[in-house]
C-alpha cells in the first residue's frame, strides 16, 4: 500500500506559502517564463543547452526558496516508468546518426554516442520540467494563477474562448489533486480492510496491477462527481456567474523587476535557439 | 409581513421530477422567519432539512409553493444575487468549497463575485477575517488548516458579502468538541450582532441554543416551538424518534425519582438547579 500513501502530502501543483521575489512576481509573467523555458527545453538537444537550461532552472528553484527533492518525490510515481523508457532508448535508439560511433552491439542492441547523448538529454529535460511545474505552481496561488491565465487568453475572447471559466477549470482541478489524493488513500484502506490485496507486488506486474487500479478508480470517480458537485453549489451559493462582472482582490501592476524576468527568459530562449541551430554549440 | 426575512408558503420539492422514481423531498412547508432570528432545523437524514435550507437562497426552486427572501421570489433568476447575497450557506464538508489556495483569497472569493472594487474587497476579506479570528492565518492554504479552522474560514468566506441570513447545513457535523464551541461562540456573537441564523443540524445540544426549532420528518414540519416547548414534549419527541439534550434527559430523570427540579434546558441550568436542591437540603 505504500505507493499510495503519503500522495496527500504531494506538492504536486499545490501552493506553497513562502515569501520570495518568485512567489511576488506577476502571474503572467510566471505564466510566460515557464512557457518560453518548457518550449526551450522541448527544442534543446544539445548537452550544452542542456546544461544552460538545467542551471538556470535549478537557480531559479533555489531562488523560489523550493526545494529540489520535493520536487522531485511529486513524480515518485512515475519514475520506474521513465526509467524503463530511458532504458529503451539506450538499447533501441535508431536516429539518424545511431550507426556511427557504437560502443556496444549485441545482436538488435545497440549503443551508441548518440543513444547516451539520446538519454541523458531526455532525462535532464525530465527534470527540468518537474523543477518548471513546481516553479510555475508552488509559488503561484489559484487566483492567481487564474488571472494570469484569463488575462493572457483574453485576446481570444473575441474568438468565443471562454478565458475565464477554463482558467478557473484549471486552477481547481490543481485544487482537487490532494483531496482526491485523500479521497483516495480512503478507498484503498476501506478495500485492505476488507480483505483486497493492494500493492506489495512489483510494481512491473502491470496486468494485476491495472486490475486492481480499476477497483480503485471507479469509486474515485464516483467520489469525484459528488465532490465536485458540492464544490459548484458551494460556488453557486457565492454568487459565481463565471467571469462577467468579477473583480480581484489583489491588483497586478507590472513592475519594473517582472520586466526584467520577462526580458530574461527571451534571452535565454533566444539564446538556446541561437547556440543550438546557429552557432553549433556541442 | 417586513419583518419575515424569509417566508415559505406550501413549499413543496421533488428530486428528479419527470424520472422513472422521483423522490418528494418536501410535501408542503409552510415557514417564515422573522430578522433577527435563531432557527434550528432539525430532522433525521432525509427528512428534507438540507433540501429546505437548499430553497431558501434559490440553489434549488420550488416543484410547488413559494419562497420570498426580502420580499423576493427566488423564482425570479434576476433576483438570485440579492437573494444569494442576503442568505449564505455554508456546507458541510469545508474541504469541498473551498477555491482558493490562500485563505484571505478564500474569503475574497464571494465578494469579487459581486464585482466589488479592489479597496471594498480589502475592507470586506479584513473585517471578515477579523470576526473569524483568522488574521494571522490569511497567508496559510486552506487545506492545510485544522478542522475548526476550515470550519470558521467556510463561515468567514460567507460573512465577507455581509448577509443577513446564515444557514449552516451540518456545518458542525465533523468538528470535535473544541472546535464546534469554537464556532458555536462565533455564531453566538453574530447572532448578538443581529445576524439571522438557521442551523441544520443533529445535535440536540446545538438546537438547544436556538430560539426557535423546527423538526421536520418527511418532508413536512412536524413538530415547532421554542426549545423548552419542544422538549418538554415528550410524547412528540418519542414519536419523532428524537431525544432530548442530555441536560433535559437527566433532570427528566431526577423528576421521575421525585427530586422537584424548575424546567431545565442546558447544563448550567441543570447544575443551578442542583445546586440550589443541596442548599435547600443543608438548610434543613
Amino acid at each position: 500500500m505504500a505507493g499510495y500513501e503519503g500522495l496527500r502530502y504531494a506538492s504536486l501543483g499545490q501552493y506553497i506559502p513562502l515569501d520570495s521575489p518568485i512567489h511576488r512576481a506577476d502571474p503572467r509573467v510566471k505564466l510566460v517564463g515557464a512557457a518560453l523555458l518548457t518550449i526551450a527545453v522541448a527544442i534543446a538537444t544539445t548537452y550544452s543547452a542542456n546544461l544552460l537550461l538545467f542551471v538556470a532552472i535549478f537557480a531559479l528553484l533555489k531562488w523560489a526558496r523550493l526545494r529540489a527533492r520535493d520536487a522531485l518525490l511529486s513524480v515518485r510515481p512515475a519514475l520506474a516508468f521513465i526509467l524503463l523508457l530511458a532504458a529503451m532508448q539506450l538499447l533501441f535508439y535508431n536516429g539518424p546518426e545511431a550507426q556511427t560511433k557504437v560502443l556496444v552491439a549485441w545482436g538488435p542492441l545497440r549503443i551508441s554516442v548518440a543513444s547516451l547523448r539520446v538519454v541523458a538529454v531526455s532525462l535532464v529535460r525530465f527534470v527540468d520540467l518537474v523543477f518548471l511545474t513546481s516553479l510555475l505552481l508552488n509559488t503561484t496561488t489559484a487566483s492567481a494563477l487564474t488571472y494570469g491565465l484569463e488575462r493572457l487568453l483574453a485576446p481570444l475572447d473575441a474568438l468565443g474562448l471562454p478565458g475565464h471559466e477554463l482558467s478557473m477549470v484549471g486552477a481547481i482541478a490543481l485544487r482537487f489533486i490532494p483531496i482526491l489524493g485523500e479521497a483516495l488513500e480512503t478507498i484503498v484502506q476501506a478495500q485492505a480492510s476488507r480483505g483486497a490485496s493492494l500493492g506489495g507486488r512489483s510494481r512491473w506486474q502491470f496486468l494485476q496491477n491495472a486490475r486492481r487500479m480499476a477497483a480503485l478508480i471507479v469509486p474515485l470517480f464516483v467520489e469525484a462527481y459528488r465532490r465536485a458537485e458540492e464544490m459548484t453549489l458551494a460556488m453557486q451559493a457565492r454568487c459565481y456567474r463565471g467571469g462577467r462582472g468579477r473583480t480581484h482582490l489583489i491588483r497586478y501592476r507590472l513592475n519594473r523587476g517582472d520586466y526584467a524576468a520577462l526580458g530574461a527568459s527571451v534571452l535565454l530562449f533566444g539564446g538556446i535557439l541561437v547556440g543550438q541551430y546557429i552557432a553549433h554549440w556541442p | 409581513m417586513a419583518d419575515f426575512l424569509i417566508r415559505v408558503e406550501g413549499l413543496r420539492y421533488v428530486y428528479g421530477a419527470g424520472s422513472e422514481a422521483p423522490v418528494e423531498a418536501l410535501k408542503g412547508v409552510d415557514l417564515a422567519v422573522p430578522r433577527g432570528e435563531w432557527l434550528a432545523l432539525i430532522g433525521h437524514n432525509g427528512s428534507g432539512k438540507s433540501t429546505l435550507a437548499k430553497c431558501l437562497n434559490a440553489l434549488l426552486l420550488p416543484t410547488a409553493g413559494e419562497v420570498w427572501v426580502k420580499g423576493l421570489n427566488t423564482r425570479e433568476r434576476a433576483h438570485w444575487l440579492t437573494i444569494r447575497q442576503t442568505v449564505g450557506i455554508v456546507f458541510q464538508n469545508p474541504d469541498n468549497q473551498f477555491v482558493a489556495s490562500t485563505v484571505e483569497e478564500e474569503v475574497a472569493f464571494g465578494p469579487e463575485n459581486l464585482g466589488l472594487p479592489p479597496a471594498v474587497l480589502r475592507e470586506r476579506v479584513d473585517e471578515a477575517l477579523e470576526i473569524s479570528g483568522l488574521t494571522a492565518l490569511r497567508q496559510a492554504n486552506p487545506h492545510s488548516l485544522s478542522a475548526g479552522q476550515k470550519g470558521r474560514l467556510a463561515i468567514a468566506s460567507i460573512l465577507a458579502m455581509r448577509p443577513e441570513c446564515l444557514i449552516l447545513d451540518e456545518a458542525t457535523a465533523f468538528l470535535d468538541p473544541l472546535a464546534r464551541e469554537a464556532v458555536l461562540e462565533l455564531l453566538g456573537r453574530l447572532h448578538q450582532q443581529g445576524m439571522t441564523l438557521i442551523m441544520v443540524t443533529h445535535h440536540m445540544g446545538e438546537a438547544a441554543l436556538a430560539d426557535r426549532i423546527v423538526a421536520l420528518a418527511e418532508g413536512r414540519i412536524a413538530l415547532e416551538g421554542d426549545p423548552r416547548a419542544f422538549f418538554a414534549d415528550e410524547a412528540a419527541l418519542r414519536r419523532l424518534n428524537l431525544s432530548a439534550p442530555a441536560a433535559v434527559a437527566v433532570a427528566a430523570g431526577l423528576r421521575e425519582r421525585g427530586v422537584a427540579l424548575p424546567p431545565i434546558l442546558t447544563e448550567r441550568e441543570l447544575v443551578e438547579a442542583l445546586v440550589n436542591v443541596k442548599e435547600r437540603l443543608w438548610a434543613r
